[in-house]
């Protein structure tokens, strides 16, 4: 059972189904909305009417009476959609500056302008600026990473040459720009006014005949209603749109600013020129050269595609189907899908240099005297600084010092630091252990020998490097040195002045900023505190000292007072 | 790779509907006089089974927007006619100056044929065939 509408088409009364009618309804005001620029509208429109009459009558024999939705989709077939009309017959746009039709833009290559294959001449033609401007931009991002040379080749093969004449008219039509999509709300606008008076009359009318059959007025308010909301959605959607290409076109420009500062990082320092390249960068991290490059890829595959939809969308939903782009959502996905691979794969290659670690240890034994003082002493690698400065690299956030060489790189470190009370039989020892991982145990073991660290030891010193050194072009796999001082409680330290750059930039923390160096300390039973000759220890020193420095408990140890210090 | 080969397969193709549309069009108006001119008196749905047997047009709401063109510009005059079993009907008859524009167009055309002939001849002689049926 379905209900039926009785309407009237060209003075001939038909009784059609309801969604028929609907279909039809829709299909008649496409047609308006498609011819409402034309000379003459409302005639064509009133012709195709009773054409459409004609055909439908055709279809009411005795046994049917009432037109079905089969009977549209057939009439609305033979009559052709909008659209169609044009393809055969293409009406002279009227020439005066009145109501003409417009086509909407599409992006080609301009073949007549071109330099090299039309692109910027099109853009140009697309967006109504010169194509110097166009050309200079692809000119100067040859400079800053060469991104432009991959968007030029990219628009090469996505956009299509203009080759008809007809495409020529459409690739210079009208600017895609605020004005236009103010008028398409315009015209929507337009549109809900007409409906509006409709519904205006329809009310009168109803009122005047008070049928209560009569549909109109709830249908015409309905489409007011649904009007009212198209605009408000359509201007919701050119938002979403606008922001969707400030989001996206803004994350691009920072991932290429990014990778391009990475790519040659160069800089002045101290009058001497340090070059840190990407592919310095990458060699330090990655297993190979291949797994460095892919990784680039697959990063800019990752990031760099879901960014460009994001744009395409915004521009899609601001200036509609007139930039589409036959085949991007699924060339897109293959692409992200490839990137996606290699990440895994780069991932899964690195990932098992982590896989083993190694310790390598080494003692030291210090034979000192009983009551001696030992002495502590850092030295320096004179290679790691050169006759110019005494200045360091320091890479990703001071977490390693670098020094360049040519094309050749060293890594080098400071050790962790840390004393204990607890000893060996009462020793003076000192524990350098090397720590790295690999692929395989002897991968990691031959990485933590690899690591130099030399120390030299006499009856009552002690002298340490500044920095542990990596060997040269060595990749990063969490490779330490750790140094543990072994004291007997009792014992006093002299850390020499020299030992500034070793604790101020230890990774133990909590050796940081605690003058150690140039200062005489004592093992206690709970940790290293400042040692105070007998003559200076009064009160008010102390007082001082912990104002300076109130995060250390100062429990003046028993032990300290009598002691007797030979070679002070 | 695939993508490539596909979308550029799409491109050929658009262009030749293109391309033929467009001869398609050049010819209609001379065709839509001419029907209407042996006629005497026409009405839109002789003139679409004319054009519709030739496979000149696809869709018949390509022909309301030219009649009605060409009946602004003075081409075509028409009249209401009463119908028995339908709605009322336009019958479309040529001006004198349709006429004129009519004969113009037919000497056009048919230069325009012997042209494209002769340079088809003598460009491919395996289009012989072609020549003598038309």
């Amino acid at each position: 059972m379905k209900k039926t509408v009785t309407i009237n088409i060209s003075g001939i009364i038909f009784h059609i189904d309801e969604d028929a009618y609907d279909r039809l309804n829709r299909y008649m005001s496409r047609l308006k909305r498609h011819f409402s620029r034309m000379e003459g509208r409302d005639e064509i429109i009133t012709d195709i009417e009773s054409r459409i009459a004609e055909l439908l009558q055709e279809k009411v024999v005795d046994n049917k009476q009432v037109i079905t939705i089969d009977d549209i989709e057939e009439v609305v077939k033979l009559m052709g959609e909008p659209s169609e009309m044009d393809q055969d017959s293409d009406y002279e746009p009227v020439n005066e500056p009145g109501p003409t039709y417009r086509r909407a833009k599409r992006l080609f290559r301009d073949p007549d302008t071109r330099m090299v294959a039309g692109v910027s001449s099109g853009l140009s033609a697309y967006f109504n600026v010169d194509p110097v401007w166009i050309r200079l931009l692809f000119v100067i991002s040859l400079f800053a990473g060469g991104f432009g040379v991959l968007v030029y080749l990219i628009l090469w093969i996505v956009v299509p040459q203009a080759i008809t004449t007809a495409d020529k008219l459409e690739m210079r039509g009208e600017p895609v720009n605020i004005s236009n999509i103010e008028r398409s709300v315009r015209d929507e606008f337009g549109n809900v006014k007409e409906k509006f008076n409709d519904f205006a009359d329809g009310a009168k009318e109803t009122f005047k005949k008070k049928s209560p059959g009569s549909p109109t007025l709830f249908d015409n308010l309905a489409e007011v209603i649904g009007g009212i909301f198209r605009i408000f959605l359509k201007v919701i959607i050119v938002l979403i749109g606008l922001i969707l290409i400030i989001f996206g076109l803004g994350f691009i420009i920072a991932f290429v600013v990014g990778t391009a500062g990475l790519s040659s990082f160069s800089f002045f320092e101290h009058g001497e020129m340090i070059a840190f390249s990407l592919s310095t960068f990458l060699d330090m991290v990655f297993p190979g050269r291949v797994i460095g490059v892919l990784s680039v890829v697959a990063l800019i595959l990752l990031f760099g595609i879901p960014l460009i939809m994001i744009t395409y969308l915004g521009i899609r939903l601001i200036v509609g189907n007139s930039v589409k782009v036959p085949y991007i959502g699924i060339t897109a996905f293959g692409f992200w899908l490839a990137g996606l691979v290699m990440a895994v794969f780069v991932g899964f290659t690195t990932g098992m240099d982590f896989r083993h670690s190694a310790f390598v240890a080494s003692d030291y034994d210090v034979n000192i005297k009983p009551e001696k003082v030992l002495y502590i002493k850092a030295q320096t690698d004179p290679m790691l600084y050169n006759s110019y400065n005494h200045s360091k690299t320091s890479l990703f956030d001071g977490e390693w010092n670098v020094k360049f060489k040519g094309d050749d790189y060293i890594l080098y470190n400071v050790p962790e630091f840390y004393a204990s009370s607890k000893t060996r039989d009462g020793k003076v020892t000192l524990e350098v252990s090397n720590f790295a991982k690999g692929s395989s145990q002897n991968e990691a073991y031959r990485r933590a020998e690899d690591l130099t660290y030399p120390v030299t030891t006499n009856d009552s010193t002690i002298i340490l490097s500044t920095y542990y050194k990596y060997p040269p072009n060595a990749k990063i796999r969490e490779q330490r040195v750790s140094l543990k001082l072994r004291l007997p409680i009792g014992q006093i330290v002299r850390f020499d002045k020299n030992m500034e750059e070793f604790f101020d930039e230890n990774p133990n923390y909590q050796y940081r900023r605690e003058e150690f160096e140039g200062n005489i300390w004592i093992m206690t039973e709970s940790g290293l505190k400042p040692f105070i000759k007998e003559g200076e220890s009064s009160i008010n020193q102390l007082l001082d000292k912990k104002v300076h420095s109130n995060e250390r408990s100062f429990a003046l140890p028993l032990c300290m007072v009598p002691i007797r210090i030979i070679g002070f | 790779m695939c993508c490539i080969v596909l979308k550029l397969y799409y491109i050929c193709r658009m262009n030749t509907d293109k391309r033929i549309s467009q001869m398609r069009k050049g010819v209609l108006e001379l065709c839509i006089l001419t029907i209407i001119a042996n006629k005497e008196d026409a009405y839109a749905s002789d003139i679409l089974a004319k054009l519709k047997e030739s496979e000149l047009i696809v869709v018949e709401g390509t022909l309301y927007p030219l009649l009605t063109r060409l009946k602004n510009e003075g081409l075509l005059s028409y009249r209401w006619e009463e119908s028995k079993s339908g709605p009322p009907r336009k019958y479309y008859k040529i001006t004198e100056i349709g006429e004129k524009l009519l004969q113009e167009l037919t000497i056009g055309w048919q230069d325009l044929i012997d042209a494209v002939q002769k340079i088809t001849e003598s460009e491919n002689t395996s289009l012989e065939t072609t020549n003598q049926q038309s």
